[in-house]
């Protein structure tokens, strides 16, 4: 599995490279420019002079192939540049933002599938049943609602009505509990509902049958074989989210204040700081192929039939 | 079976809940919490707050507000990151402008030009938060670094300095500056102690009633008095401001009482907030930015430039803005001796008969046509952002409805290069046009020929020379008729037509005074005088 972890690495450097290359060819392609955003971002009037001597200040004039080397140097050296707003080093506030980012993905994966699988395990069990039914609606509902709505109903009934968590909210635990709220609704009628189906689907299954035929528990059943062969396309489905999760949620992290990469972003892309834009891009595409490799080892560790090659 | 997974349930459920219903004040709160030391204040952040009830006006306290943009670094001088402190109250320019635009003394008394000789005089008292008298080597040398870092105002380092004394800097200039008074009016022209601040980006020491308690990047500021204020008596404790960009999430911490104030109000909260007169204050003032459009000579016939403009009804946006912007007749406010040029308002009749005297008639398809060619339609390039493509959409429903056949052209490019690659019919543009009480910055970057936005091809020697005329000279009165012969000329040719001023929109709790409700410039918000609610 080390031989196999370690040549899934060292394919990921040719993947890396395209990364970076289209990732600075998007923003050197993307309207705007950060030098006429520094100078008029309050609406004063600007000269062109001025605008060329700024534009020169922070590189934009240089050919697009020496800009995209100079940062690719850097970056092979851990060095992700400055940022154009207040020139400090990028690495740090991306990992800053991306340490708030990953609690928030970790706590609502948990809670998602701590609540999710035995819920979806239960309604495959009472198939039609009135609770089916009722967590059906739910299940629906929560996956059509966008996440905006979720959190701005979440904020009106617990911060307003309710009055058990502030509008104003910290990066703390208590600060944590909306945001997770609100993220893990939409993941948990997901989870749930496609753990239902593929618990459904084992359920029907000819050695399902066979083995209450002989007597064996239904608990065992269940947990022992059923549960662990619908694992693989729940923990797909659960990397699927956990990998939208990390890009970070944009909206339910502006609306709840939470100081992740997906906020970082938002005001990076409003400033055109274009620095902050790109290292945020790439460090994100390059933790989403390791959790694609993280997700395939999984499979392996779950099912040793499956081939890792 | 059931009772087993039920009690799984159940106490995975509290698991969860327990883990994330305790311990908030023991965790990092890298937006707001985090060595808050305004422990004293009704404002706790992990505990939602008190409705708001009755409240009255009291010295003492805190005032909790927003902040719409994250930013990185309190330094002054850089960018425009004063716009920021000075709303803080943690700065201050040498002059400030009045709710009547006009230039007041704040920390130097005055500023005499004679030639290119122009020598500024401290106020009587001045002093940094630490204690230390403001004296005029140390203006001298804040000037000398806001050249070196803001390009914008790079001219400071052409200037010969001199302090005299410790209340007279003598500035020698390479030409008259008739605008300086108005430069050190901008927010940039702040004074900071350079020789006891150790962290100007996160704690400058400067001039102002509030000092810097705890600065978070990119998150909440939370401020202390001062208590060495050379201004006076400060009313409040300290300030706290929250970094939060949802206009929604605004909204409802000012509904839950966690907020005492704040400004860029949208259309909706002005509707929610005026139906509460008892426990809100709203306070509404046109700003300096205002939206205007641009009509190219080139593309667009002037009878039909004329006309546009004539149709163009301000009001009707404004209304349907909801009171986030009002009607605007000119680039600078009509009260201002520099403002007397303005537009008419919507005229019809006036407008038809400007079109049928160059030929046009109105067809059966209520289209302009001339020698039986319909008028071309006219494209409205817009970026869609600060509500400019509602605006175009409207223009285009009353262009439309009187004969002039138009379309929206929305535009992915911020930087709006098809306005200075002159590809456009009408485009809109967005400014800042009265940033110093001067009308020169915006003749000099719209008018004259060449600059940034002469867009129109407007410029011509014969204004150019007047400009250069504004440029330098120094009296109030002769400038203000200079502006307004240049901006005459500039409405006659047709190019340019007003649309609307943004509202500086703010509500405030009852109690909450001096919040800077009544001055245009957004970069002004609390003083010595500001007054937080207090429960009765």
């Amino acid at each position: 599995m080390l031989k196999y972890s370690l040549k899934r690495i060292v394919k990921l450097i040719p993947v890396l490279i395209a990364i970076t290359l289209i990732v600075f060819t998007l923003m050197y392609l993307t309207p705007g420019d950060p030098a006429l955003q520094k100078l008029t971002s309050q609406g004063g009037e600007v000269t062109p002079e001025l605008l060329s001597e700024v534009r020169h200040e922070m590189g934009l004039d240089r050919p697009f192939i020496i800009r995209y080397s100079s940062w690719v140097l850097n970056v092979l050296q851990g060095d992700l540049g400055n940022a154009y707003t207040d020139d400090q080093p990028v690495v740090p506030k991306l990992m800053k933002a991306l340490g708030y980012t990953a609690s928030l993905a970790i706590a609502c994966t948990l809670f998602s599938v701590i609540i999710a699988v035995p819920l979806g395990v239960y309604t495959a069990i009472k198939k039609d049943s009135l609770f089916d039914n009722i967590i059906r609606i739910f299940t629906f509902t929560g996956n059509a609602m966008p996440n905006f709505l979720i959190a701005l109903l979440l904020m009106f009934l617990f911060c307003i009505k309710i009055r058990a968590f502030p509008v104003i909210a910290t990066a703390s635990l208590k600060g944590m509990f909306l945001p997770t709220l609100a993220l893990s609704i939409p993941m948990i009628s997901r989870f749930a509902r496609q753990t239902r189906a593929d618990v459904m689907s084992q359920l029907s299954e000819e050695y399902v049958i066979g083995m209450h035929a002989r007597g064996v528990k239904e608990r065992v059943i269940l947990f022992r074989n059923v549960l662990h062969n619908s694992a693989g396309s729940i923990i797909t489905i659960v990397s699927l989210q956990i990998r939208v999760l990390i890009g970070g949620s944009v909206v339910t992290e502006m609306i709840f204040r939470w100081p992740g990469i997906g906020n970082l972003m938002m005001n990076s892309i409003t400033a055109r700081d274009f620095p902050v834009v790109q290292g945020a891009v790439l460090i994100l595409a390059t933790l989403q192929i390791l959790v694609n490799l993280l997700t395939d080892l999984s499979y392996f560790l779950i099912d040793k039939r499956i081939s890792l090659e | 079976m059931k009772k087993r997974l039920a009690t799984l349930l159940l106490c995975l459920a509290m698991v969860f809940t327990t883990l994330t219903g305790c311990g908030s004040k023991s965790e990092p709160a890298p937006s707001g919490s985090t060595g808050d030391a305004n422990a004293n204040t009704n404002t706790s952040t992990s505990e939602p707050a008190a409705a708001p009830e009755a409240t009255v006006a009291t010295t003492g306290g805190i005032i909790r507000s927003v902040e719409g943009f994250a930013y990185a670094t309190l330094d002054p001088h850089k960018d425009y990151n004063s716009w920021h402190s000075q709303k803080y109250g943690l700065t201050e320019s040498l002059f400030k402008l009045g709710d009547d635009m006009k230039i007041q003394p704040w920390l130097a008394k005055s500023l005499e030009i004679k030639d290119t000789v122009a020598v500024l005089t401290l106020n009587d008292g001045v002093c940094f938060s630490n204690g230390t008298p403001l004296t005029a080597d140390m203006v001298k040398r804040n000037l000398e670094r806001l050249s070196e870092v803001n390009k914008r105002f790079k001219f400071y380092a052409n200037f010969t300095m001199e302090a005299t004394d410790d209340k007279t800097l003598t500035i020698t200039m390479p030409e008259v500056m008739p605008t300086l008074e108005n430069e050190m009016a901008s927010p940039e022209a702040c004074m900071l102690d350079l020789d006891a601040t150790t962290d100007i980006d996160n704690a400058p020491i400067s001039t102002g009633p509030f000092a810097v308690d705890v600065f978070i990047p990119e998150g909440d500021i939370t401020l202390k008095r001062n208590d060495n204020y050379w201004g006076g008596h400060v009313n409040l404790d300290g300030a706290k401001f929250f970094s939060m960009r949802d206009g929604q999430s605004k909204l409802m911490a000012m509904q839950n009482g966690e907020i005492d104030a704040y400004d860029s109000l949208s259309a909706t909260d002005i509707e929610i907030f005026s139906a509460e007169p008892d426990r809100y204050q709203l306070f509404s003032v046109p700003s300096q930015a205002r939206t205007y459009m641009f009509l190219n000579p080139k593309t667009v016939p002037e009878s039909v430039r004329q006309a546009v403009i004539l149709t163009v009804d301000r009001e009707s946006i404004s209304a349907f803005m909801g009171g986030t912007v009002s009607p605007s007749y000119g680039a600078y406010n009509e009260s201002t001796p520099y403002g007397k040029v303005q537009y008419p308002s919507i005229d019809l009749a006036k407008a038809k008969e400007i079109m049928e005297a160059d030929g046009y008639t109105l067809n059966s398809n209520n289209v302009y046509e001339k020698n039986g060619v319909e008028l071309p339609t006219i494209g409205l390039y817009c970026y869609a952002a600060r509500s400019i493509d509602s605006m175009a959409v409207l223009i285009k429903e009353q262009l439309t409805n009187s004969g002039i056949p138009a379309e929206i052209k929305l535009v992915e490019d911020p930087d709006g290069t098809y306005m200075t690659d002159k590809q456009y019919d009408i485009c809109f543009y967005r400014m800042t046009t009265d940033k110093t009480g001067d009308p020169l910055a915006f003749i000099d970057g719209v008018v004259r020929s060449g600059s940034y936005q002469d867009i129109t091809g407007y410029g011509n020697a014969a204004t150019d020379a007047q400009i250069e005329e504004l440029r330098f000279t120094i009296d109030s009165e002769k400038r203000a008729e200079i502006a307004n012969a240049i901006m005459q000329d500039y409405t006659d040719a047709a190019v340019f037509c007003p649309l609307v001023t943004y509202n500086r929109n703010i509500v405030m709790s009852t109690g909450v005074t001096h919040f800077a409700e009544t001055n245009p410039y957004e970069f002004y918000t609390l003083d010595a005088n500001t007054t937080a609610p207090s429960q009765k």
